[in-house]
C-alpha cells in the first residue's frame, strides 16, 4: 500500500514536471526545450541555460529516468547510455561540458525558446588536463650579440676583454630597447607616436649609456659563441647573454626618474594644477616656481546657451618655448549650467574620469621621455668675449662635455652665445663648464649668473 | 440597288473610322487646391469593419526579426526594429510686416513647443529622439554631481554618450494673421506646418515619411466670438487682446498643439506598425513584436498572408501589445476561401503558417481613441 502511494507520488511529480520532461526523438537523442523572457542573445543564453538545467535535473533524478524508460520502451543501447549519464551526473560531472546541439531560437509570445539536443551515445568530454594558455613572462631574456674590441694598454685590457665588455653593453642595450618599447606601448594612448622614431632610439641610447656602468649586475650569465680577429689587432666576439628583466627594468626606471624628472613649474587654475601636482609628486618630480620646465594648464569655458563646456589643454614646455608634450580633454563629455563654480566643477569631473586622467598622465610621461630623449633641457650659455682666449675651440669643447648634446655657438654683441641640451641640473653644468673651459679661457672665469634656471651668463 | 450598296459601304467605312478614333485617354482629373484646415484621420475600430474594408494598407513591411540583435545600441540595419535616431528642430519663420496684431504674433516663442513635439513623437515609438532640452540635462548633471560625486558622474558620462543622430526632423511653421471687420472685427490666425526628415551631413531630404502640409486655423481651436474685438476711433477698446503676446500665444499654442496631433496621426499612417503572426488559435493571434516595434494599444490591424509577393487579407484584428510581443483578436474574418480555411484550422488548435507562407499584421493608422486618450 505504502509502495503504491509513493509510486503515485512519483507519477504525480513526473506529471507536474511534464513541461520539463524531455521528449525522446526518434533517433534516440535526448532533446529538451528551454524558454526565457525577452529577445536577443541574452534571452537565447537564458533559454539554453534553462534547457541545460532541465536536462541536468532530468539526468540526476532516478525516478524520472525509470519512468520515462518504462513508458517510452527504449532500446537497450539508449537505456544503457542514459544510465551511464546518470551515474556520471551523480558523480558530479559538469553538464556544461557536454557537446550538445542548440537549435536556432524561436519566438513564442514574449519568450524566446531553443531546443537543446544531446545526441545518443554522447558522453561528457574528459577533463582537458593540458592547461594551455598564454605564456607567462619569463624572468630572463636571452640575446645573442656581437661586440668588437681593441687592446687598451692604459687600463691593461686586452682586445678580447674589450670586445666582451662591448658585447655585454650591447646585450643590455638591446633588452633596454625592448623594455622601453613595452613601456611606451603601455603608456601610449591613441597612436604609437614615439615608437620607432628618432626620439625613441635616442632614449634607448641614453638609458643604455647610463646602464653601461651597471651592466655586470644585469647580465646573469653569458657564454662565448664565436670569436675572430679583426683589423688593427682587434677581436670580434659573439656571445649569448642572459639578461635579468627585473633588475634591468628597475635600473632603467631609476635612470628615467633621475634624469627625466627635473624640477617643474605648474601654471594654471588651482583646480587644474592640483591633480597635476599630485601626479608629479607621486612620480618624484619636484614642483617649484622657478623651474626650467613648465607644465601649463589652460582652461576655457565654452558657452552653449545657459550651459558651459570645458576645454582643458596641458602643455609641457621649457622656458625657451620648446614644447615636449600636449594634451587636451574632450569637452563634449559634459556640460553643466553656468554658475560661479562651473569651471572648478567641470575640471573635477573631467579629471575624475579614469581614461582622461590616464591619458593626461601618459602624455606627461611621454613629454618627460621626449625631453630626456632629446638630451635634456635646453640651456643658454653667454660668455663675455674677452673671457675666452681661444673662442674657435668653444664649440668643440662644449661638445665633449658629458651629457651635452646639440651644441650650437654664435655671437651676440659682446658675448659668445651657446645653446645646448644638458641632461643634468643647471648647477652641475656650471661647474662642468668652469672645469672644461679653463684651457681656452683668458684667465680665471668669474662667477656664473643663473637666470630663469636655464640661462648661464659669465660676465 | 447599286446606289444603295454604295451608300452602305460608305456608311460602314464611316462607322469603322469612328471606331478607330477612340479619343484621348482620361487618366487625370482637375481638382480644386484646398486651403481648408487639415483634419485628423484615425483608424476605425476593428469592430466597425465590413468585409469590403478588409484590405491591406500601404507601407507594410514584411521583414522578419531574424536579422535583429535586440540590442538598441548595435542593432542591425536590416532589423525592422531598428529606429532612426533623430534630433528635432522647430523653426518658425519670422512674421514680417506691420498691422493689427502682427507684433504680438511675432513675439511667439516656440521653444517649449519643441519639447512638446519631442514628447509626443517619442511616445509613438517610430524614432529614437535626442532631446534638445540642454538646460534640463545640465541641471540634472549638476544635481547628479552634487549627490553622486565627480567620479561617478564622469564615468557615467563617458560610458553613456549622447546618441548620434541619423537624421534630423525639422518642423517648419508659417504663422499668418488677418483681421476682418471694421468697428467690430475678429482676428483670423493661420498656422501652416511642414516636416522634413533630412540627413544633416549629406543634406539629403528624405522622401519618407511624407507628412504633407498641415494647416490649422484659429477657428479650429477658438470660437470666432472669442477672437472678436471692438475698435473705437481706430483704437482697441474691448474684446480679444490681439496686441497682447500672452493672449496670442495661447491661441497659437492651441493651434500648434492641434497641428502636432494631426502630424502624429499622419506619421502613424505613413509608418504603420507591422508584425509577423506566429500562430492563430481560435480568433486569437500571437504577434512576434509589440511595444518594441511601435504597436500601440487598441491597434486596428489587418491580418494578411504574404506569399510570392502577393498579399491576401485574412481578417481584421484588435491588437494590444506587450513589451516584446502582441496579442490580438480577429474581430472579422475576410470572406474568402483562404480565410475560411485558416479559420477552420485555428478553431481546432493552433494554426501556424508553414511552407514559405507568412502571415503578417499591419496597423491601419492611428488607433481609434488615441487622440482622445493621448492628446
Amino acid at each position: 500500500m505504502k509502495l503504491k502511494q509513493s509510486l503515485a507520488m512519483a507519477v504525480l511529480l513526473a506529471n507536474s514536471h511534464a513541461m520539463a520532461m524531455p521528449s525522446f526523438m526518434t533517433g534516440g537523442d535526448l532533446s529538451i526545450e528551454g524558454c526565457a523572457y525577452g529577445r536577443g542573445s541574452h534571452a537565447v543564453e537564458g533559454a539554453t541555460a534553462n534547457a541545460m538545467q532541465e536536462l541536468a535535473s532530468f539526468l540526476s533524478s532516478p525516478k524520472m529516468i525509470n519512468e520515462s524508460t518504462a513508458r517510452e520502451e527504449l532500446d537497450s543501447a539508449t537505456s544503457e547510455w542514459l544510465l551511464e549519464l546518470r551515474e556520471m551526473s551523480v558523480e558530479g560531472f559538469q553538464l556544461q561540458q557536454m557537446p550538445v546541439v542548440t537549435s536556432s531560437p524561436r519566438i513564442q509570445g514574449n519568450d524566446t525558446c531553443v531546443t537543446v539536443t544531446l545526441a545518443q551515445g554522447t558522453l561528457p568530454a574528459g577533463q582537458n588536463s593540458n592547461e594551455g594558455g598564454w605564456e607567462s613572462g619569463t624572468p630572463d631574456v636571452t640575446v645573442t650579440v656581437t661586440g668588437e674590441g681593441w687592446p687598451d694598454n692604459d687600463q691593461g685590457l686586452t682586445a678580447r676583454n674589450q670586445a666582451e665588455l662591448d658585447a655585454l653593453k650591447r646585450a643590455v642595450s638591446q633588452v633596454v630597447g625592448v623594455w622601453l618599447t613595452q613601456q611606451r606601448a603601455q603608456f601610449s594612448t591613441m597612436e604609437e607616436r614615439a615608437s620607432g622614431n628618432s626620439s625613441s632610439i635616442a632614449l634607448n641610447d641614453l638609458v643604455s649609456q647610463q646602464l653601461h656602468t651597471r651592466s655586470e649586475g644585469l647580465v646573469k650569465e653569458w657564454s662565448t659563441l664565436d670569436s675572430r680577429d679583426i683589423e688593427r689587432g682587434g677581436v670580434e666576439v659573439t656571445i649569448q647573454a642572459v639578461v635579468e628583466k627585473q633588475p634591468l627594468a628597475a635600473a632603467a626606471n631609476d635612470i628615467l626618474t633621475a634624469i627625466g624628472s627635473p624640477r617643474v613649474a605648474v601654471i594654471g587654475p588651482e583646480a587644474a594644477t592640483r591633480p597635476l601636482k599630485a601626479w608629479l609628486n607621486e612620480n618624484g618630480v619636484e614642483v617649484s616656481k622657478n623651474a626650467s620646465l613648465r607644465i601649463m594648464a589652460d582652461t576655457r569655458l565654452k558657452s552653449i546657451g545657459n550651459t558651459r563646456q570645458l576645454g582643458l589643454a596641458v602643455t609641457v614646455e621649457d622656458l625657451s618655448g620648446q614644447q615636449y608634450g600636449f594634451w587636451r580633454n574632450e569637452p563634449s563629455l559634459i556640460a553643466l549650467p553656468a554658475s560661479d563654480t562651473v569651471q572648478a566643477d567641470l575640471i573635477d569631473v573631467h579629471l575624475a574620469l579614469p581614461e582622461q586622467e590616464e591619458s593626461l598622465k601618459a602624455e606627461l610621461q611621454q613629454a618627460f621621455q621626449a625631453m630626456v630623449a632629446q638630451g635634456g633641457l635646453l640651456r643658454e650659455i653667454r660668455l663675455r668675449k674677452n673671457l675666452l682666449r681661444e673662442p674657435d675651440k668653444l664649440q668643440a669643447l662644449l661638445g665633449t662635455l658629458g651629457g651635452a648634446r646639440d651644441v650650437s655657438v654664435g655671437t651676440d654683441g659682446n658675448y659668445y652665445h651657446a645653446s645646448m641640451r644638458y641632461s643634468g641640473a643647471t648647477g652641475d653644468l656650471v661647474s662642468a663648464l668652469r672645469q672644461s673651459l679653463r684651457p681656452i679661457a683668458a684667465g680665471s672665469l668669474p662667477q656664473a649668473n643663473i637666470s630663469n634656471g636655464y640661462e648661464i651668463t659669465f660676465n | 440597288m447599286k446606289k444603295f450598296a454604295h451608300a452602305t459601304i460608305l456608311g460602314l467605312t464611316v462607322t469603322m473610322l469612328a471606331a478607330c478614333q477612340s479619343g484621348p485617354a482620361r487618366q487625370t482629373a482637375d481638382t480644386m487646391v484646398s486651403n481648408r484646415a487639415s483634419s485628423a484621420t484615425v483608424a476605425r475600430s476593428a469592430y466597425e469593419f465590413e468585409d469590403a474594408d478588409i484590405k491591406v494598407p500601404a507601407y507594410f513591411d514584411t521583414q522578419g526579426l531574424q536579422n535583429c540583435t535586440f540590442d538598441p545600441a548595435s542593432e542591425n540595419d536590416r532589423c525592422p526594429l531598428k529606429k532612426p535616431v533623430v534630433r528635432m528642430y522647430f523653426s518658425g519663420t519670422d512674421v514680417g510686416g506691420e498691422g493689427q496684431g502682427v507684433d504680438a504674433l511675432r513675439e511667439y516663442d516656440d521653444g517649449q513647443l519643441l519639447f512638446m513635439l519631442e514628447n509626443q513623437f517619442a511616445g509613438i515609438n517610430r524614432f529614437r529622439i535626442i532631446t534638445q532640452d540642454d538646460d534640463l540635462i545640465a541641471e540634472e548633471k549638476q544635481t547628479y554631481l552634487e549627490q553622486q560625486g565627480a567620479v561617478d558622474l564622469a564615468t557615467r558620462a563617458a560610458t553613456e554618450r549622447v546618441l548620434k543622430p541619423d537624421f534630423i526632423v525639422k518642423l517648419d511653421t508659417l504663422r499668418t494673421v488677418k483681421s476682418e471687420g471694421s468697428i467690430t472685427g475678429w482676428m483670423d490666425y493661420t498656422l501652416e506646418m511642414t516636416t522634413a526628415t533630412l540627413n544633416p551631413f549629406t543634406r539629403e531630404l528624405m522622401s519618407h515619411p511624407n507628412l504633407g502640409k498641415i494647416r490649422v486655423k484659429s477657428e479650429d481651436v477658438r470660437d470666432r466670438s472669442e477672437l472678436k474685438y471692438v475698435m473705437v476711433n481706430n483704437r482697441y477698446t474691448t474684446g480679444f487682446r490681439y496686441h497682447d503676446a500672452a493672449h496670442v500665444n495661447a491661441v497659437i499654442n492651441d493651434m500648434a498643439s492641434r497641428g502636432i496631433d494631426i502630424l502624429l496621426t499622419r506619421m502613424l499612417s505613413e509608418m504603420p506598425a507591422t508584425a509577423q503572426v506566429l500562430g492563430i488559435k481560435g480568433n486569437q493571434i500571437s504577434l512576434d513584436r509589440g511595444q518594441n516595434a511601435g504597436v500601440l494599444p487598441n491597434e486596428t490591424m489587418i491580418v494578411f498572408q504574404y506569399e510570392a509577393g502577393f498579399v491576401e487579407p485574412i481578417g481584421v484584428a484588435h491588437v494590444n501589445p506587450s513589451r516584446n510581443s502582441a496579442n490580438g483578436e480577429i474581430i472579422r474574418w475576410k470572406s474568402s476561401p483562404l480565410a475560411n480555411d485558416i479559420e477552420d484550422q485555428a478553431a481546432s488548435g493552433i494554426f501556424r503558417p508553414r511552407n514559405g507562407t507568412k502571415i503578417f499584421a499591419v496597423s491601419v493608422g492611428t488607433p481609434a481613441g488615441f487622440l482622445e486618450s493621448r492628446t
